[in-house]
This record gives structure tokens, sequence and C-alpha cells, in this order.
């Protein structure tokens, strides 16, 4: 299949040539299909931030290129804004960039950017709100009104306004109670499953990139160490530990079950897997009674 | 673009200038102001400016960095020199269009003025990158102390000092922060007329004041959390002390005000 995002060689350091230089990315491959669904883990300061402000122009690199459908995003400098329509990407802590008066003018100003005529902002708006999930009761709101879980599906809203190609989050549940978490990583998954988007997130949360991801990207000390499917990154259990990452949990007390004796699978990611799996030991186990 | 703005930015290495105790390098710094208004003629000029790279040099701040604090002013710089040429109508006139009358001693006042005002800010921003902005502002409140017979709180107008420093990198951080997110949905900040642009820096104001507001209540939460109730009765983990090093400063500042006096004695003949 075609790639729609490539990235070669891609090298960024922090500072260049002063005392606080500091290396962010190291010589960069990876290439992602159109309607995959990635994740990338990997702890505080490891490069992924910096990756994704790459990925759609926000930061040119210093060597490198950034291939999106084959064509180097830096082609025509110009006109790097057109990327960002087509590569929207949503920052940590959203809702900080919130600032009109009511909900609905928020989310139009994507699209407002874009040059669309009244009609299609304001389709797109209505789409982009309700594929978050927030009605018309929502939209004359303002937003500094909303709870922290509402406020951020509007600032994700304001990306999906502009309906891109792929879709960038940056720990997308970060600072959320477990039921906004839950809500926003349903809607994701129900907005790729409706527009059959690609979709990168960067989380810290091994459960989440386990339950949504097709193959996961690890980062450790500005290089890219993994870029594999869930199974075979959560497999290397060890080396994850090594640079510091876990595995989901489910998936360590799958292994101790294992190590204790227990006939079962070590690769359990989601507890969806993990119940599956815990009937069918129990059914197997009451056959051999 | 923000990152160039290197007020308060302390350059972190070790050096005699660093040495010195932040109360004398304040009164130096403003003897040093007013010595470069006492040159009167381009000889003591020159001589000053060596001595204020000789300064540059011991600090062992890049003079890379110390040319990006020139960098922000050179508008300022320029604008005052034009009008020097422009307005300064004395001298022997060199070129006659209309109204404008360009003279040599116009051009030459311009120089001066620029290079004059070079030097202010290449020793001022010296300051701010040889101290750090706790110390600076430790000695501004023993400076100001005083005051405090006139009532003045001095402590709190150091506190908030100290406060306004530090958050300046974090608000910068911030505004980079909520400029990405802005840009990503399409703002446009580098093209249009000046109405246009005017109107693209809201969706950076506001997100920006509401973030202050909520950093500077949490800090104030943080800060009572701790006890903080103002200066009274407060002690210090560090106290400034003179050394050595704070003598030969003054000795070396009292060198060049000599030198000075006796350069603009002698090169009158060099006076604009």
């Amino acid at each position: 299949m075609l790639s729609i995002l490539r990235v070669e060689n891609l090298c960024f350091t922090y500072g260049e040539g002063t005392p606080f230089a500091q290396k962010a990315l190291d010589n960069i491959n990876f290439s992602i299909e159109a309607g995959e669904m990635i994740g990338v883990i990997g702890h505080t300061g490891s490069g992924k931030s910096t990756l994704l402000q790459h990925l759609n122009g926000l930061l040119r690199p210093q060597s490198g290129k950034v291939l999106f459908n084959e064509m180097d995003i830096w082609e025509k400098p110009k006109e790097i804004r057109n990327i960002r329509f087509k590569i929207g990407i949503c920052f940590q802590y959203p809702e900080h960039q919130l600032f009109e008066d009511t909900v609905f003018k928020d989310v139009a100003f994507g699209p407002t950017n874009m040059g669309l005529n009244e009609t299609e902002v304001k389709k797109r708006t209505r789409i982009a709100l309700n594929s978050v999930g927030l009605g018309m009761d929502f939209w004359a709101k303002s937003p500094f009104d909303l709870s922290g879980g509402e406020k951020r599906r509007v600032a994700i809203a304001g990306v999906i306004a502009m309906d891109p190609d792929i879709l960038i989050l940056d720990e997308p549940t970060a600072g959320l109670d477990p039921r906004g978490r839950d809500e926003i990583l349903a809607l994701l998954k129900s907005y790729r499953k409706d527009h059959n988007k690609t979709i990168i997130i960067a989380s810290h949360s091994m459960e989440d990139v386990a339950n949504f991801a097709d193959r996961v990207m690890v980062f450790n000390k500005s290089k890219l160490v993994m870029f594999d499917s869930v199974l075979n990154v959560f497999s290397k259990a060890e080396q994850l530990s090594e640079i510091g990452l876990d595995i989901p949990q489910v998936t360590q007390l799958f292994i101790r079950l294992k190590e204790k004796g227990y006939n079962i699978s070590k690769n359990i990611f989601t507890v969806e897997d993990a119940i599956k799996a815990l009937i069918s030991l129990k059914e197997g186990g009451m056959n051999d009674a | 673009m923000l990152k160039d703005i290197t007020l308060g930015q302390y350059y972190p290495v070790k050096s005699v200038i660093h040495r010195i105790d932040p109360r004398v390098k304040i009164l130096l710094l403003i003897i040093y102001l007013v010595t470069i208004f006492m040159a009167d003629n381009f000889i003591s000029l020159g001589f000053i400016m060596l001595t204020i790279l000789f300064t540059v040099f011991l600090s062992k701040v890049p003079f890379k960095v110390i040319l990006k604090s020139i960098k922000a002013i050179i508008f300022i710089v320029i604008f005052t020199s034009l009008i020097n040429i422009f307005f300064n109508s004395s001298g022997n006139v060199l070129i006659e269009f209309g109204i404008i009358k360009i003279t040599d001693s116009g051009i030459a006042t311009a120089i001066f003025v620029a290079i004059r005002v070079f030097m202010f800010v290449v020793i001022s921003s010296l300051l701010t990158y040889t101290t750090t902005p706790t110390n600076l502002t430790d000695a501004i409140e023993k400076l100001l102390s005083p005051l405090k017979v006139i009532r003045v709180d001095v402590h709190s107008v150091a506190m908030m000092m100290t406060i306004a420093l530090r958050f300046i990198p974090t608000l910068i951080e911030e505004v980079d922060k909520i400029t990405n997110a802005q840009k990503a949905r399409g703002a446009d900040m580098e093209s249009g007329g000046i109405g246009k642009r005017i109107k693209s820096v809201i969706p950076i104001l506001i997100p920006l004041f509401i973030s202050s507001f909520r950093s500077a209540s949490d800090l104030a939460f943080a800060m009572e959390c701790r006890c903080y109730t103002g200066g009274h009765g407060r002690t210090r983990m560090r106290q400034l002390r003179m050394t050595r090093t704070d003598i030969y400063a003054a000795i070396f500042m009292f060198v060049v005000i000599a030198c000075m006096i006796v350069l603009n004695h002698f090169a009158s003949f060099a006076k604009i």
C-alpha cells in the first residue's frame, strides 16, 4: 500500500550552537500507511512531541525529510499552511488554546482559516461537534464554562473540523478523570471507524495504546527504537522496562500467571482479551476435570 | 522569534564578572552608564568602547550572544541616527535636498549617538547575562532598602520583580505553545496588512491571559502554603557578601573614570 506519511533521516537539535543545545531527534525513519492507527510511546523528553511538530511543519527539519503522500512537505515553504490543514495536530492540554466566546465559533476557527465559504464552514463545524458528541445545546455556550473533558472535546473538534487526512494527538487523555478519558478514546475510535482516517496518538498510557493502536512507535533518547505491531512491541517487556516503559497492567498479570504455571498466553494486552482468555481457561480447566 | 528576547536571560558560565557582588554590579553599571555619557569626543568614546569590550571578554559571554541583544534595538538606533542626520543643520552641508540638509557634523553626531546607545545596551545586558534573576532582585531589594524610611514596601516590590522575571521564560514557552496550536489550526500570522495582523494576535492573547491568571493564582496558593506572609521577619538562605573581586571591580571603574576625564580634557580637538 502507498504510504501516506514517510519520514526520512529526520534530525533535530534544540538551541543548536548554544550551551543549551539538546538533541531531540536522531536520524528517524519510518513510514505510515493510510488508515493506520499508530501509538507513540516514550517517556518525557524522548523526542515524541518534537517529532509530532515536524509532521505538520510546525518545525522545519534541520536535516532529513517529511513526506506526505510521497511529497516533501517543505517543497513549497509558502504553502506549508495547506499541509497543516491536511495533517491536523492537537497538542497536549489543547483546551488551553480555546479563545472564542462560543464553542461553535472556536471550532469554526480552523475551517474559517482554510478560506472556505460560510455554509461549508458551518457544515464542517457541525459535523466535527457531533462527532465529538457535543450536541446543539453546547454550541452557544462559552468554552470556558465547560468541564475539563468537554473543553478537551471542543479542542479536538477544532482540529477535526478541518477534516484532515491525518489526525495527530499528543496525549489526548492527559489530566482527565477515567470517565473523560474513556469518552475521548471512544470518540476517537468511532471517528476513525466513520471516516477511515489515519490517526497518530502519543500517550503515556500503555493501556490506551494497547487498546487502540495497530502499530506502536517506541522512542528512547531521541531515537526510534521500535516500530512494530502491538503484539511484537509489548511482548518485549524486558526491553521496554530497560528504557523505563511499562507494558499494560493486564499483560503483567498474565505474564505472572504464566510463570505460576497456568496454561495461558502472555500476549494479552486489553481487558476484553483477558476476559476471553480467562473464560476459555476456565472452560478448558473444567473439560480437563 | 520570541526566543530572541534575551531580557533576564542568565548565561551560565563562571567568570570574574559573574563573581562580582550583584549590589556592586548594579552600582557600577549606573556609574558606567554615566561615564558613557561623559564621553564628549570620539577618542573618549573609543576608549570606553575598548573597556566595555574588555569587560565582555572577561565575562566569557560569547559575543554572538551579546549581539542578539543589540539586534533587538537596531531599529531604535537607526531611527535616532536618521533624525540626527536629517535635522542637525550645523557644520558643512554635504547634500541639500529641499528642506533636508545633510551635514558632516550631522553624520558625525549620528554615528556618535549610535555607538553610545550600543554601548549602553551591551553593558546593561551584561548585567543580566552575568547575574541570576534572584541575585539581581536581592540586590535591588538591598539597594532600595533606604526607601523603607519613607514607607515604601521594598520587599514586595523586589518580590514582584523576582516573580515577573521568573515568569518571562514561562510566558514565552506558553506563547510558543499557543502559537503552535493556533498555527496548527491554520492561523496565519505572517502575512496580511496591519489590521489583519493585529486581529491574528487575538487567538494567542486570550489564551495567554487566561493561563497567566491561572498561574498567578496557583503561585499565590503555593506561596501561602509555604507560609509566605511578606518580607517581615524573613531571612535569607544565601547572604550577599563583598569579596576582593568587588574591590578590583571598583578600582577598574575608578581607573576608567580617571582616564575618561583626562581623555576628555586632552582630546577636545576630536569633539563633535
